[in-house]
């Protein structure tokens, strides 16, 4: 299927035309249509041809004493695992919180009260941008015994704005709906304080203020609320969980 | 007063004390143990991307593609550093690598590729004609990985020939939400373009 430039959809629309000075190398090379590479499959030898590069460059930049790449040999996979693990991009949460802590305010009970009527936002806003930097994930507990249900949390730096991206299969049900919060827990488990991110519906994501600590509201909790204009958490509680970095 | 003493149920509220427990870190992507240097990355890598870029070097060089492969999967792990996984994808700059070194490689045989009528003249015609065969490849693999939605609404635009307004109401979608899903598709494919673009090695 490709592009007619005779019958051209951004002659025709003037929200093309808005992107053409922004976008236009790339507007182009879409209306040419998919690329049309065939997958070839490789050859059985060319992997280890490549083993063999890989090692001939190690050895030789050994014997020059210049920094060692690593040769390509069945090491130790689960070791360099753990290094990966440790070296990975993921910004680490603590550095992340460390640049946002000047800014950091205390969350008094009057701006809690505020955020606890804060509406939803970026339902649509799902990360597919490589300026999304994820900084932390987990899968929250259930707290309901619904076995079959899950709720896995990532939290998302775009931009120094951060959000959470909520995958779960819940539903509200009649007179009900689902709302998420973070909450601050003392030394002893307690809730010391909580904000609300606001109603949800289901997956989606979800801006956190940016006047958050989330040193402090480091447990994200999903609560079940009735439709009572009480916008006070209801202590029913079915997910609670800490994604970490 | 604070606003958590009027809570009910706080009790309830307890956080388990094995809260720390119910942790569960989210392992490296490939991007991050390949950057790393864990070399069953690199394999995995291979056995992932190996057709594509194959196929992409066929397009760039003809026959020969196999070699100029072989020198892409090297020159990507020599000089993995240098790719930062929270850009693109692996994908998208081994083809890049794989644009680089086609004109390397047709320099140094000094042929011209095999590409089946209408041959490029020179060098500079080649270049550009790899250039192009490879960001359509790496727009059409970004494409595949925005959201289904996203993508739908980007393939109606650009491949169906569609205005926004026709797409809203093909899709019964909101006008505005169609716009956003435009703007932020060819934000995602700008970003994996240039992940291509980047002088890898």
């Amino acid at each position: 299927m490709t592009g007619n430039p005779e019958n051209n959809a951004g002659q025709r629309d003037p929200e093309m035309h808005e992107l053409e000075a922004e976008f236009g190398s790339i507007m182009g090379l879409l209306r040419d249509g998919p690329h049309d590479v065939e997958p070839v499959e490789p050859s059985a030898d060319l992997w280890s041809k490549i083993e063999l590069d890989l090692t001939a460059g190690s050895q030789a930049t050994s014997a020059s004493e210049a920094p060692v790449a690593p040769a390509v040999t069945p090491a130790d996979a689960s070791a360099t695992t753990e290094a990966a693990a440790e070296s990975s991009n993921v910004v680490s949460l603590a550095d992340a919180r460390a640049s946002r802590g000047k800014r950091a305010a205390i969350f008094t009970a009057v701006a809690a009260a505020v955020a606890l009527v804060a509406v939803p936002v970026g339902l649509s806003l799902r990360s597919d941008s490589s300026n999304d930097i994820l900084l932390a994930a987990g899968e929250l507990d259930v707290l309901d015994n619904a076995a079959s249900e899950s709720a896995v949390v990532e939290l998302y730096d775009t931009d120094g704005n951060l959000w959470l991206d909520l995958d779960t299969s819940r539903a509200a049900g009649d007179g009900e709906f689902l709302e998420l919060w973070l909450i601050e827990a003392d030394e002893n488990g307690e809730v010391a304080d909580l904000i609300s991110l606001g109603q949800i519906d289901g997956s989606g994501a979800y801006d956190i203020p940016d006047d958050v600590d989330l040193d402090r509201f480091s447990v994200v909790d999903i609560s079940v609320e009735p439709d009572d204009g009480n916008p006070e958490h209801s202590g029913d509680s079915i997910h609670r969980g800490i994604p970490t970095s | 007063m604070t606003l958590t003493a009027t809570l009910p149920r706080v009790e309830a509220w307890r956080v388990p004390a094995a809260a720390i427990g119910y942790i569960r870190p989210v392992p490296p992507t490939l991007e991050e143990r390949f950057v790393a240097g864990d070399e069953a990355a690199l394999k995995e890598a291979f056995e992932l991307h190996a057709p594509l870029i194959i196929g992409l070097c066929r397009r760039l060089v003809g026959s020969e593609a196999e070699d100029l492969a072989q020198q892409v999967f090297v020159a990507s792990w020599n000089s993995r550093e240098r790719f930062d996984p929270t850009k693109g994808s692996l994908k998208s700059w081994m083809a890049g690598i794989a644009r680089f070194k086609s004109i390397d490689h047709l320099r140094a045989a000094g042929r011209r590729p095999q590409t089946g009528g209408g041959e490029p003249q020179d060098m500079g015609e080649i270049q550009a004609e790899n250039g192009r065969i490879t960001d359509r490849m790496v727009l059409t693999e970004a494409l595949s990985g925005l959201s289904e939605e996203r993508r739908t609404v980007v393939e109606l635009a650009f491949y169906g020939d569609m205005t926004h307004a026709e797409i809203s109401e093909k899709l019964s979608m909101p006008l505005g939400t169609v716009k956003s899903h435009v703007r932020r598709g060819l934000e995602a494919l700008r970003a994996e373009l240039g992940v291509s673009h980047d002088r890898q090695s």
